[in-house]
Order: structure tokens, then sequence, then C-alpha cells
């Protein structure tokens, strides 16, 4: 009775477009209410305890230091020397908005502000280059998704913080994955410029690389400190972000002197926000996973798809085929806070480390924000070029093809992940 | 509310020394009511965090809890007075203690915050370990920067050993084996679960507190349960806790025999009375000035002698 | 808030780095100052009507049926407000006596941000179903005159 009223609430309060974190927080009141030997207090005691984490602090911190890097002149220094890098390749401009994805994804955290901040100054270039405006968005909302596989990494932190898995371990075993999934779609993106005739944004040229790179030099520094300090085991994930938050406001209020005190303010605010969204729905949602918690679910929902088959190869077909559903309808967050108790409940069945489990998991999602109606880097780089998400998602599929072959060499070679992983820890 | 459903909370994973008591409990519990009562143990933090926990004890949300002393310190703080360092000598102490009437006062104290306290069972004696130096004394403690729990109790204790107290939230491996903290303390089952072993060089068998778990019911729900069913229910939980405690020492030589083999260095035997002399002082911290949890530590300090 | 939450932790790393010295507050003032941004966040986030949700079904309904899945959704948001603001101060005052170890500080203090952020939200609640009843009444004006 709980249970049915907890989904059918749910999934109503969705179609009717609630905002996620509420439709989660009401859903999980009136289960609460109905079930009727629990207090109300609880969803006040759960809410508090979703936010309260140290862990979960690296969410506003990589926020911060992403859009620091944006407004101080960080990105786009990075942006000029993948310029210079791959920029000479036939649809050079689409290469490089993928390669300053990768910088960028290195930084800042989330999916939605790569996009953005690489997406604002790469898609009107491209579109300056004669590139079809909605391949332009295409490329671009391709190279954001990227952002959530290379660390650091949102939903890799709140995985992390479901599972009790190091968060560190997950972000070191992110990092093949991620150059394989930038180096295939760089791949597809040439091809598709090479057959439509897309011209090279930029003559190659060694002196080149070798003058933005010096440019460059101190914004490298923030990716080089976050992932070296982690892998090295100087700072925590958390304090990681920390770090790179100070170091972006030294590199870019004396050193590049794009941003003034006055600047701050909004800056931290408009990125405390966006910080905001995505630990609200972790608030509410951390009510839905105590209630069911309490009423078995995840363990029932576990139970069933065990029922259907115990092989795990087909078992883990079957958690792929649920995340990319998921990754369609529901925002990454939320997907990840409804959907990771029950996949972590068939660990033992799918015979698969956690921290390989985790990294399907957020690639999964990672196409999920390409797929519409919910691909929030979809909707980025549409709003960005102007087109209509309909026209960038056909666009999109070649490089969703290529993202499905990435994620089955992930799923089934385990290395790809563990290598790494591997030298941070074995626990 | 079906009061005989019982519902039981732990934070730790399966084969941890809270979930061998509590399904002990489930089982005695189970089996001497014929069935009338159930068990049901929401297990690895999946309902929250220990004080969370109690919190839900306390709205009447669940039933029990078999929770370590330290998050009762919020509640009440006579409890932290059998966390105070270097307390017991051995475990026949501890328990003379534990279960004689000095026991019984602090699990009485309980009610005053809703809790109806059952008994003690434990997460045992805890030790050092680091990755830096062999260490028998207070001086070679110094500078080492020890993972603690955010406790005031747990930092004082390590500054005036002369560590480097580091809060730091679980888990710790990885932070271990990268060298963010040179150490940890806990007691011996957590090397065994937590494979420390691999990261970790030196233990010393310090024993500098003595943890015990505290199994507590909601006083509420208790108290209206049928004068026999009551007595069941806290025979069921003394014999769990007994049959825990016993279970935990015998495993304690294998996990000892494990470390070492695994190459640890282990110093059986540190200079306790030099550790003891150092943390004198700490009877007279803010901590332990409330009259009645001062009152209680120097008769505890007095039963120990 | 959320630079002093980045100095804080980034202070944490200096000290223990360079004065071998960890500090016991920081953590928990990190994490206080989390809690009071997530949920103050998300309040100015409700007011710029920000928080995603799934509208590809609302988006294809004929207007009547849009403004009755609108008000629907408000009012999903307002019993859980409520709920954040009653049930919020009862907690608070449920716990009123529970300290945080590290830094002394009580526990009502972090709790009563959901009561007062429940209270805000409400107030943006309500004034969007108020805007919900004007277009409905202005579109219906437009209609007739
Ligand atoms: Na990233
Ligand atoms: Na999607």
């Amino acid at each position: 009775m709980t249970t049915e009223l907890l989904i059918l609430t749910l999934f109503f309060l969705f179609m009717i477009n609630t905002p996620i974190a509420i439709a989660i927080g009401t859903a999980s009141l009136a289960a609460i209410a109905v079930q009727g030997d629990f207090s109300l207090m609880m969803v006040v005691q759960r809410m508090v305890a979703g936010t309260d984490s140290f862990h979960l602090m690296a969410v506003p911190l990589f926020m911060y230091a992403g859009t620091l890097m944006e407004k101080g002149g960080i990105s786009q220094r990075l942006i000029d020397f993948a310029n210079a890098l791959t920029g000479w390749l036939p649809g050079g401009l689409a290469a490089v908005s993928i390669v300053s994805a990768m910088f960028f994804a290195g930084i800042s955290g989330s999916a939605a502000a790569d996009t953005a901040a690489v997406g604002a100054v790469l898609i009107p270039a491209m579109k300056r280059s004669g590139y079809p405006s909605d391949f332009s968005a295409a490329v671009q909302a391709s190279g954001g998704s990227l952002g959530v596989v290379i660390p650091p990494s949102i939903p890799m932190i709140i995985f992390g913080f479901l599972t009790g898995a190091s968060i560190s371990r997950l972000f070191a075993a992110g990092i093949l994955p991620g150059l394989l999934i930038g180096v295939s779609l760089i791949t597809v993106s040439t091809l598709v410029a090479k057959k439509n005739g897309y011209a090279p944004g930029a003559v190659f040229s060694v002196r080149q690389i070798i003058v933005s790179f010096k440019r460059a030099f101190l914004a490298l520094g923030a990716p080089i400190i976050i992932l070296g300090g982690i892998l090295s085991g100087i700072f925590t994930a958390t304090e990681s972000a920390a770090v790179a938050v100070v170091y972006a406001l030294g590199v870019s209020m004396t050193v590049y002197r794009q941003i003034g005190i006055k600047d701050l303010v909004p800056i931290f605010t408009q990125a405390s926000i966006t910080a905001s969204v995505v630990m609200f729905i972790i608030a509410t949602a951390s009510v839905f996973s105590w209630i069911a918690a309490m009423e078995d679910i995840p363990a029932a929902l576990a139970g069933t798809l065990l029922t259907w088959t115990d092989n795990p190869v087909l078992l883990l077909m079957m958690v792929n085929l649920v995340l990319l559903a998921a990754g369609v309808f529901v925002e990454t967050t939320a997907a990840l806070i409804l959907l990771v108790p029950m996949i972590t409940a068939m660990l033992p069945a799918l015979g698969i480390d956690l921290i390989q489990l985790g990294v399907i998991v957020v690639a999964n999602l990672a196409i999920g924000m390409l797929t519409p109606p919910m691909g929030i880097c979809l909707i980025v780089s549409a709003s960005i070029s102007g087109d209509r998400i309909s026209a960038v998602s056909r666009r999109v599929v070649p490089f969703l093809i290529v993202l499905v072959v990435d994620l089955a060499l992930i799923c089934f070679y385990p290395p790809l992940t563990l290598w790494l992983s591997g030298l941070v820890g074995s626990n | 509310a079906n009061p005989f459903a019982i519902k039981l909370g732990v934070v730790t994973k399966p084969g941890a020394a809270q979930n061998i008591m509590a399904e002990k409990f489930k089982k005695r519990v189970e089996a001497r009511s014929d069935g009338a009562y159930t068990v049901k143990i929401f297990h690895s933090a999946s309902i929250g965090n220990e004080t969370e926990i109690l919190q839900q004890i306390q709205m009447g949300t669940i039933h029990m809890g078999v929770i370590t002393g330290g998050p009762f310190d919020t509640f009440d703080p006579i409890v932290r007075v059998i966390n105070y360092p270097f307390l017991f000598k051995d475990h026949d102490q501890a328990d003379r203690i534990l279960d004689g009437p000095l026991g019984d006062e602090i699990l009485k104290s309980l009610e005053t915050s809703g809790f109806k306290g059952l008994c003690f069972s434990e997460n045992g004696f805890r030790n050092l370990t680091n990755s830096k130096r062999a260490v028998t004394g207070p001086d070679q403690v110094k500078g080492l920067k020890i993972r603690v729990m955010s406790s005031a109790l747990h930092k004082a204790i390590w500054q005036a050993l002369g560590a480097n107290p580091t809060p730091m939230p679980w888990p710790i491996y990885t932070e271990l084996e990268q060298g963010v903290i040179d150490g940890q303390e806990n007691p011996l089952w957590v090397m065994e679960v937590y494979k420390f072993y691999e990261i970790q060089k030196f233990m010393t068998l310090t024993r500098h507190v003595y943890s015990p778990h505290i199994n507590v019911a909601s006083l509420n729900w208790f108290n209206g349960l049928p004068a026999a069913d009551q007595t069941l229910i806290t025979e069921a939980a003394v014999e769990a806790a007994r049959f825990q405690r016993k279970d935990n020492r015998e495993k304690n030589a294998a996990r000892l025999a494990l470390v070492r083999e695994k190459g640890m260095q282990v110093a059986d035997d540190p200079d306790v009375d030099a550790f003891r002399k150092r943390v004198a002082g700490l009877k007279d911290l803010d901590l332990y000035q409330a009259p009645r949890v001062q009152d209680l530590l120097i008769r505890m300090l007095e039963a120990v002698k | 808030m959320g630079m002093v939450m980045a100095l804080v932790v980034a202070l944490q790393v200096v000290s223990r780095y360079m004065f071998n010295h960890s500090l016991f507050w920081s953590e928990e003032l990190a994490r206080f100052l989390l809690i009071w941004l997530s949920f103050l966040g998300a309040t100015v986030a409700y007011c710029h009507g920000v928080h995603p949700g799934v509208d590809s079904l609302v988006r294809r309904l004929p207007a009547i049926w849009k403004t009755g899945a609108a008000l629907a959704a408000y009012l999903a948001g307002a019993v859980l407000f409520t709920v954040m603001v009653v049930s919020g101060t009862q907690f608070a005052w449920f716990v009123r006596l529970q300290i945080f170890p590290a830094t002394g500080i009580s526990k009502w203090i972090i709790m009563a941000v959901v009561p007062a952020s429940g209270a805000i939200f409400l107030v943006h609640c309500l004034a969007g179903i108020c805007r919900v009843f004007d277009t409905e009444m202005n579109e219906k004006t437009e209609q007739t005159g």
C-alpha cells in the first residue's frame, strides 16, 4: 500500500511538471503519512541528513571552481590551447569543442556547466565557420556529457555518497573511459565533417601549440592540481575542490586580472543557486531513500529482477537498460538516488567491482544527458545555438551510437576502470 | 502500529560487532516468543547514522538500536564516563562494572532522554595503528596524524598524548593509504573487516578507550509491553550481549594472528602507565564538570583501582 | 556563504600540511554552511523557477489542463513546504538540547533552516498560484474583450 502510493504519487507529480525535488519530497511525505507509524519530523531529519555531508560539499565547490574559471579567463585559454592542438583536423572546431570539454571536464564537475561554458564560446564560432547550427549544438552537447565521466564529476560524488565507495577511486576510474569517449567522439565528428566538407578552423602549427601552451600554462594548473592532488593523496576530493576554488580565484584575480572583488558576489551567488538545485534534490531524495529502506523497496525490486535471471552478463545488460531508460526521462541526480540503492543490492549477483559499477552508472547517465526529453546537455546546447531540441537530437544520433559502444567496453573490460583506480587504493 | 514487529537499527555491515549482537538478539527473541515477536534489522546505516537512529527511537519511529557510546553524548553526558581513557584494565573489569550497579545507573539515566537502556555489548578496546613508526609509549606518538571521530573527548586524549588528532568522516582506507593521515584507532575487528593491515605497518595494543555498544529501546514502546514480554526482551538482549562479547574476544586472538601474518608489527605491551600519566589531567576537562557526571567518574575511577 | 565554505576547507588543508595541526571546527562549520546554503539557495532557485521538472507531457496539453497541472504542482509544493514549516519547527524544538561535538553549536540552530526556508518557499508558492490565476483571468478578458 505504502509502496504503491509512493510510486504512483511520484509518477503523477513528475507527469504534471512538478519540480523533481518537490515531487520526490511530496510523494515520500505522502507515503510516510499513510504508513501511519512514523512521525512527520522524519521528513525534516532526512532532508537535513541528506545535505549534511562533507563529501557532498564538493558539489558546490566544484561549481564555484568551474564558474570562476569561466569568468576568469582560464576556460578561454584552455580553449585556445585545444584549438592549436586539434583545430587543423577536418571539422576542426568540432574537435576543439570536444577537447575543450575534456579540459573543462577535468575542472567543473558538472556536465551542464561544461556545456554552457565551452558552448558559449564555441557554438557561435562553429556557426561562423559555416557548420550547420544544429550540428554545432550536437557536438557541444556530446562533449559536455563527457564531463561527468572525466573527473571531477558530481554524479560520481553522489554515487560515492550513496554507496560509500571512495570518491577518489571513482575519479581515478573515470579517467581512461573519459579519454576513450573523448577520442571516439572526435573520430565521429571528424568523419561527419569530412563527409559534409566542413572546413578546418586553423592550420597545424607547432609554434602555435607552444605559444598557446605557454598562455594556458597556469590555466592547466587547475586540472593538474585536482587530479594530481587526488591521485597522489594530498587531498580528499572535497579538499581538492576547495583548493581549486582558491587557485582559480588567485590566478584569475592576480595574474589574468579578469575578475575583481566586485565580481565575486554574483559569481558565488549564481553558482550557489545552481548547486542548491542539486542539493535540494538530494535532500528530498533522502526522505525517499529512508521510506524506501523502511518498506524494503530496493531489495524487493532487485529481487524481482534477480528472479528473471542470475546470469551476470544478462543482469548487467538489464541494469544498463534500466539506467538508460531512466536517463532518458529523469534528471541525473534524481535517477542516481532512485536507482543506485536497487542496483547495489544486486552487486553480488553482478559480480563486478563497486567502483566499476559506479563508472557504468555514470556513463549511462551521461548518455541520458543527450537524449530528449530530459537531456540537460541537449537543452543547454540547443538554447545556446537557438535550435529546436528535436533538430539537435537528430544530429546527436551518430555520437550516441559510439557512446553506446564505449559503454559496452566499460562494462565488459574491467581494466579500463579498475587499473587506474587500483593505483589509488584497493578498498 | 504493530508493537510485535520490532524494528532495530544499526549502522554497520553484516559481520560487524553490532550486527552480531543484533542478529543474536533477533534469533533469541523470535525463538523465545514462538514467533509472536519478529525483529527486522536495518543495517548499513540505511535509515540514518547513529545519532539519527537514536532520534528515530525517541520519536517512536523505530523500536530499538545497537549504538556505540559516542553518539549518546549529546543526549546524556553521563555516558562519556565509560569512554574515559585507560579506565578499565581488562575485559573482566569492564564486564564487572558495566553489568554491575554503576552500569545500571548509566542505563537508568538514559530514561530521561526517552531510552530504555537494556544492556551493554561491545565494540571492544580501541588500539592505535600507524604507518610511521613503532609506538611503545607516549613519546613515539608525538606528531602523528591520527584520525579520530568528531568527538571532543577523543580530540583531548590524543592532544594530551602529543599527537595531531584529525577529524575525518568514515571510511578512511584511501586516506590512510595515501598518507593524508598517519594512523587511526579502533577495535581489532575493524582491522580485519576493513583490511587496514594492508596499509598500516605498526599496531600498539594501547587499549586506550573501552568502546561499548548500548542496547536501547524506545521507553514508551517498552513500557507499553506486557511485563512478561519486557522480561523476555531484556533477557534476550542480555544473553545476546554476553554471547557477542565472548565471541568478539575469542576472535581477537585470530585477528591479532592475522595482522601479524600480514606483516604488521604489533607492540603487545606498551607503557600504559606512561600513557595514563599523560592523560591524568583529563578528568578536569569541561566535559566532566557537570556534577552528576563528575560524581560518577570519581566513583568509577575508585572502582577500577 | 559559499566562499566562506571554500576558504574554511582550504584553510583546513593548509593547516594540516603547513602547521601539522588539524582543525576540529572547520569540518563542522563547513557542513553547517552547506546545509544552510542548500536550503536557502533552493528557495531562490524556486523563486526563479529553475528547479528542473519533466515538461514533455504538460507542453502537449490544452491550455486549461496546463493551468490545472500548474496549480496541482504548486499545491504539491505547498504540502511539502507546510510540513517543512510545521514539522521543522517541531524538530528544531525536539533537538533543542543536543549540540554538535566539535563546535558546541546547538542543533536547533542548524535545523531552523528547514522551517525558515519552508516559509520562504510557501511565500513564493502562493505568489506562483496568484500568477497562474492572473494569467488565466487576463486570457479570459482578452478573449471576451
Ligand atoms: Na568532470
Ligand atoms: Na535524458
